[in-house]
């Protein structure tokens, strides 16, 4: 009797934490509402807009990359190290000030990209010391002083630019000749594998991004995936390792091709996918994400086909909806937009990382309560330095991309302003939920952008043309009013912060709810707590079935699984 | 026959949409002092609350009597500021933070007569003095802050408060929770001398027995129900009681 | 019932430390004040003398009234930050918006093109005073109430006073006369302030004293020194009302209900709802009073010069700066602390002034941050010291809580 009721709880609790729609959710609504109004702002001047489209769409792409990279960065030290840094700007600045003084003194434009995200880091590790001594609304101001602080220097000192700040030239502009059109380089300049690695990472994308069925693994039915999944044993081992090597060996020769260092005109936006997919494709294979693991590259190269020949249709409409010579001039555009792309992709994985990783669990911890993580022997101080130094490392990045798409650096490009809007982007798309930050960013930039859109209309022609209404301020009264309504009434944002599960706890609780019935079990139980800690699924469930449980339970399994799917 | 002051009458409340008090009915009679005791968590802070208003009340009746005036009072869905300052007869000192810290000690008092600026018949500086004759130890810190009180001044500081307002019946939540045992005992003195000035008293204790020997009634709390009520000595002599809540064995 | 228990008082009360604490700090604090005193002081006499001596050729009297000027129209503009602080318990950064409300009101005003009765100098501060605590009162009652209502954190309130202050700020900027363009404030005297200067010129020694508050400008000579000091109206007006404020809050604080009642509401809201406070209107008297002044101070500080929705924004950081280092939610410390960084701000302007005059371009010195005669390091000073401040003494000068981190 009480063992049932017993049995009946830890069910109970499984089935909860399993299928959790309130851990899940994501508030769909909000999301729909928000990104419908914003989206049909962004489409309005596209369709009553000038010449001047695709810029407004490669733009709006950029800014959309480089701040959901600069709220991610944010939203790692306010979401998960529980440090509301309003000094951000600051650090971006650091970074984009950095790279354009190494790139003066004349060291390599990518020695000095890693060098700007080096010393935002060391920056933020500075930082640390403060925070150590202050609550969090002292240490907002001391950060938002200290990002002035840097801006005001920087205002006064002739060797740092002073008042004028820099120019930031692009490397694009020196790599190509300035005759060279984008089409051209798009579709005629390139190379076969380019155009095959392209499809790749367009294919990889699908699988990470968009078919999220395939990225939780332990969902999928293997009915489907066994004959693709690799075995595992010393085989795989040195497969991987060659393909390390391969990726490594690529990454080397496109950064040199990339940077001019081989001279000759490389096809830039194929070369920059092509890196990012081999970076992509040397995470996946380090850090085991569940992709890679279970399915080789060569899985269905139809898809792969299909994807490349979308891939060219796309390029021809854009090719004829827009005319040539004003594609010329938005090469650069282009080209910014990739990379911007690009780094967000990658620093969204490696985040993405951290935050699951125990590493990311012991700074929630410190955010929760710092107290009783001390307690348990975690330093506050190190863990401290490791994350302030990570996230500035990749606001030190995304500086410096921000620099290149203004094209320019100067010390009132940096004001706090800019911070607060990170802030209201990383608040609107949820707190500690990296994919919120991305959706925050993604629907504030749009709305500025569309804004700022409709004002320059109104400049040209078009609808908005006698208008005399100042878009761009009306929007940040809407992003005001947005915030604070958000804040009253989900201040949990678009998407909630994910409730992390403990699979092995889990798995235990689920064994025990089998066993608690016959001790016969006993043996299973013994031998499927081993496999569960050695990582391997498949043996319990397998075993399990070949060892005859009452179908009672059988059923209640796959129930489980019907519900994850 | 003593006539009845506060009233209470199935009374259920809750924090959120816990039910926590599941129709409770207690009653206190002019001159009386009254103790409710149980375990933790069986809603006898709660009740306090929900006669005060910081606790709302989701259904029942509190009603409280003035018997000089011959009124009565609803104060079943009334804010605290409202039932303070309607010139209902009643005081509740909290069980933690019951004094404002940074405040003197005069101006903790004036707080407390507040609500009887606007009577003219009120003389506040002869109703501190009556304050400082039963607690002559807040006179000599008279301009001090109250952050700056040990824990015995402190508790004094919040009777003294509580009875500017002259109220007919006081609520008192632990007056000796975080106190040494032995100011504990000063407390409890304390309150003695104040029945002696014919106030009524709702006593919520978790030192029980050491609250049933000064106590003339009490009500045994169990998860928000009112298990058992008698008077204090039967209740102290009581041998299950005791044995539950009283550690005696 | 038992009987009264004799117990020996020294057992009762062990805790008699508490006493020499209080003492002791209280020592420290008429310490502290008396050390400020001499130092004003000091300052006073050795800037006479500097100007006397011609150190440099600055006129450093002068640059002493700069400074009192200076730090009474911060302490203005900050006092309601403290007073909002220490009610709601979050940093406000809408405040400074509360700062442009006054200034766009005198301009809305101004152009409404009014007679004299409305449109001279003081029934327009009244008008900004009122303005500005009805935009406060607003913000708590559409804003920070809800917000609180809902078991918010500071960092959510503080979050949520950014959003504030960036309606306010674009709302001015969109739908107020001006819009974005810089505007400059008109603020007439009235007939009587001019007639009531020119009688007390009159009067014998001190009549250019009494009258510098009605008149445009008076000038002082300096005994010993060709050098003259140069007084204008809306400094004495903004040194006079800094003090008639500060005495109108001492008195509202230590003696009247209200007051009271708002130092009980910002100890403990709840205790202050049980002993009959209504909480709910002693906050928005509290956010009134914090917005008028903050309004009104905002009046006087941009007395000269441009107005732009973001002249608030500007002095957001300073008026941080002059909070914090007093000690975030303590008005003595707010005071002296708007003397202290008005005079860091003076000191670094002059220092730069000097620098730039007197070193030689060429020499190792001019390559240092200071060689720069358009450098504008007047911020750099105030901020750094609020870094230094909070990290070696968070609690400012008078701070009421550790704000130390939970270690």
């Amino acid at each position: 009797m009480i063992n049932e009721k017993l049995n009946q709880t830890v069910e109970d609790i499984i089935a909860k934490a399993e299928y959790n729609p309130k851990s899940q959710t994501v508030n769909y609504t909000l999301a729909i509402i928000m990104g419908g109004l914003i989206f049909l702002s962004f489409v309005l001047p596209l369709v009553f807009g000038g010449s001047t489209n695709l810029d407004y769409f490669t733009f709006t792409i950029t800014f959309i990359a480089i701040f959901a990279g600069l709220s991610l960065s944010l939203n790692m030290e306010v979401g998960f190290l529980g440090l509301p840094n309003f000094g951000k700007i600051g650090f971006i600045a650091v970074g984009a000030y950095s790279y354009i003084l190494f790139v003066n003194s004349g060291v390599n434009e990518i020695l000095s990209f890693i060098f700007a995200g080096i010393s935002a880091g060391v920056f933020g590790i500075i930082l640390t010391l403060p925070s150590l001594r202050l609550k969090e609304d002292y240490f907002a101001i001391v950060t938002i002083v200290v990002g002035e602080i840097i801006r005001e220097t920087v205002r006064n000192q002739h060797q740092l630019g002073g008042f004028e700040g820099f120019a930031v030239p692009l490397p694009i502009d020196r790599l190509y000749p300035s005759n060279t059109t984008f089409l051209q380089n798009i579709l005629l300049n390139n190379n076969s594998i380019s155009i095959i690695l392209i499809t790749l990472i367009l294919i990889f994308l699908y699988f990470i991004y968009l078919n999220q069925k395939y990225s939780k693994i332990y969902a999928v039915p293997y009915s489907i995936s066994e004959p693709f999944v690799t075995k595992g044993g010393i085989q795989e081992e040195v497969e991987n390792g060659l393909i390390n090597f391969t990726i490594f060996l690529g990454i080397i020769v496109i950064v040199l091709n990339f940077f001019g260092s081989f001279g000759g005109s490389p096809n830039g936006a194929i070369d920059l996918s092509i890196l990012i997919l081999l970076i992509l494709l040397f995470f996946q294979r380090n850090y085991k994400f569940a992709l890679l693991r279970k399915y080789d590259i060569h899985w269905d190269f139809l898809k792969t086909i299909i994807v490349f020949m979308l891939y060219i249709i796309f390029s021809y409409v854009l090719g004829f909806v827009f005319p040539v010579n004003s594609l010329s001039t938005t090469l650069s555009n282009w080209y910014n937009m990739l990379l911007a792309v690009g780094v967000l992709l990658i620093s969204y994985k490696l985040i993405e990382d951290i935050v699951k990783s125990p590493f990311g669990r012991t700074m929630r911890a410190f955010r929760d309560d710092d107290t009783s993580a001390i307690s348990v022997g975690k330093s506050l101080l190190g863990y401290r330095i490791k994350g302030l130094a990570l996230s500035n490392m990749f606001a030190g990045f995304f500086g410096v991309l921000l620099a290149y798409q203004v094209g320019s650096i100067t010390p009132d490009g940096y004001t706090p302003t800019t911070t607060f809007t990170l802030y209201i982007m990383i608040i609107v798309g949820g707190t500690a939920n990296n994919i919120g930050a991305i959706f925050g960013a993604f629907l504030i930039q749009l709305l500025f952008q569309a804004a700022s859109k409709m004002g320059d209309l109104q400049n040209v022609g078009g609808i908005f043309a006698g208008l005399r209404f100042d878009f761009v301020n009306f929007s940040l009264i809407v992003v005001g009013v947005v915030l604070i309504l958000f804040l009253i009434f989900a201040p949990e944002g678009i998407f909630p912060e994910q409730k992390n599960q403990n699979e092995r706890y889990l798995k235990l609780l689920k064994q025990l709810s089998l066993d608690t019935e016959g001790s016969k079990s006993y043996l299973v139980r013994i031998l499927s707590f081993f496999m569960s800690i050695a990582g391997d699924n498949s043996f319990r469930h397998q075993n399990l079935r070949g060892l005859e449980f009452t179908e009672n339970t059988d059923e209640k399994s796959s129930n489980y699984e019907e519900e994850m799917k | 026959m003593a006539e009845t002051i506060l009233k209470a009458t199935d009374v259920v409340s809750g924090y959120g949409k816990l039910e926590i008090l599941h129709g409770i009915n207690v009653e206190v009679k002019e001159g009386e002092l009254v103790t409710i005791i149980g375990p933790n968590g069986s809603g006898k802070s709660t009740f306090v609350k929900t006669i005060i208003g910081l606790v709302p009340c989701w259904s029942g009746n509190i009603s409280i009597a003035d018997p000089k005036e011959n009124q009565n009072f609803n104060v079943t869905s009334l804010k605290p500021y409202q039932i303070v300052t309607s010139g209902i007869p009643l005081s509740y000192v909290p069980q933690v933070s019951n004094v404002f810290p940074t405040l003197t000690v005069e101006e903790n008092l004036k707080i407390g007569g507040f609500v009887k600026r606007k009577d003219p018949s009120y003389n506040f500086k002869k109703k501190v003095e009556e304050i400082y004759d039963i607690f002559p130890r807040l006179k000599s810190r008279t301009g001090q802050s109250a952050a700056l009180l040990s824990g015995g001044e402190r508790q004094m500081l919040a009777l003294g408060k509580a009875l500017m307002s002259e109220p007919k019946i006081l609520l008192l939540d632990e007056p000796s929770a975080a106190l040494a045992p032995v100011l504990a005992d000063v407390i409890f003195h304390e309150i003695q001398t104040l029945m002696k000035l014919g106030l009524s008293i709702l006593l919520v204790e978790q030192r029980a027995t050491r609250a049933l020997q000064i106590s003339d009634r009490a009500y045994v709390f169990v998860s928000g129900e009112v298990a058992h009520s008698d008077k204090a000595e039967n209740i102290l002599h009581n041998p299950k009681i005791g044995e539950m809540f009283l550690g005696k064995r | 019932m038992t009987d009264a228990i004799d117990l020996d008082e020294e057992l009762l009360y062990p805790e008699e430390v508490n006493i020499d604490q209080a003492i002791a700090e209280m020592r420290k604090r008429k310490e502290l004040i008396y050390s400020l005193l001499i130092i004003s002081v000091f300052i006073l006499v050795s800037s006479y003398l500097l100007t006397v001596v011609d150190l440099y050729r600055q006129n450093y009297v002068a640059q002493v009234y700069f400074t009192l000027v200076k730090a009474s129209q911060f302490i203005l503009v900050s006092v309601g930050l403290t007073l909002s602080i220490r009610v709601k318990k979050f940093a406000n950064f809408a405040h400074a918006e509360l700062l442009t409300v006054g200034l766009y009101t005198v301009v809305a005003i101004n152009d409404l093109n009014l007679n004299l009765f409305f449109n001279n100098l003081l029934s327009l501060l009244f008008f900004a005073f009122i303005m500005g605590g009805l935009i406060a009162i607003l913000s708590e009652l559409l804003v920070f109430g809800p917000l609180a209502k809902r078991k918010a954190t500071p960092l959510s309130l503080m979050v949520a006073s950014i959003g504030v202050g960036l309606i306010i700020r674009h709302v001015i900027q969109q739908f107020l006369p001006g819009g974005g363009v810089p505007v400059i404030m008109v603020l007439p005297l009235p007939s009587f302030w001019l007639s009531i200067g020119n009688f007390l010129l009159t009067v014998p020694l001190v009549g250019s004293f009494l009258a510098s508050p009605f008149n445009d400008i008076t000038t002082f000579g300096i005994f010993g020194s060709s050098k003259t000091l140069t007084v204008s109206n809306i400094g004495v007006i903004s040194i006079l009302s800094m003090v008639i404020m500060v005495l109108t809050l001492q008195f509202l604080f230590k003696k009247t209900y209200l007051g009271i009642s708002m130092r009980a509401t910002s100890d403990d809201e709840d205790l202050s709802e049980i002993s009959g406070i209504n909480t709910q209107s002693i906050t928005y008297w509290t956010w009134f009073i914090s917005g008028g002044i903050t309004a009104f101070g905002g009046v006087l500080l941009f007395s000269s010069g441009a107005v732009v929705p973001f002249a608030g924004f500007s002095q957001l950081l300073i008026i941080f700066a002059v909070v914090i280092l007093g000690g975030f939610d303590s008005f003595e410390g707010t005071l002296i602390s708007g003397f202290i960084i008005a005079g860091i701000q003076t000191l670094t302007i002059m220092i730069n002034g000097i620098i730039a005059n007197n070193v030689p371009p060429g020499s190792p010195l001019s390559y240092t941050v200071f060689w720069n005669p358009s450098a504008d390091w007047s911020n750099v000073g105030p901020f750094l010291m609020i870094i230094v401040v909070l990290i070696f003494r968070p609690r400012g000068i008078f701070g009421l809580v550790d704000p130390g981190s939970k270690l």
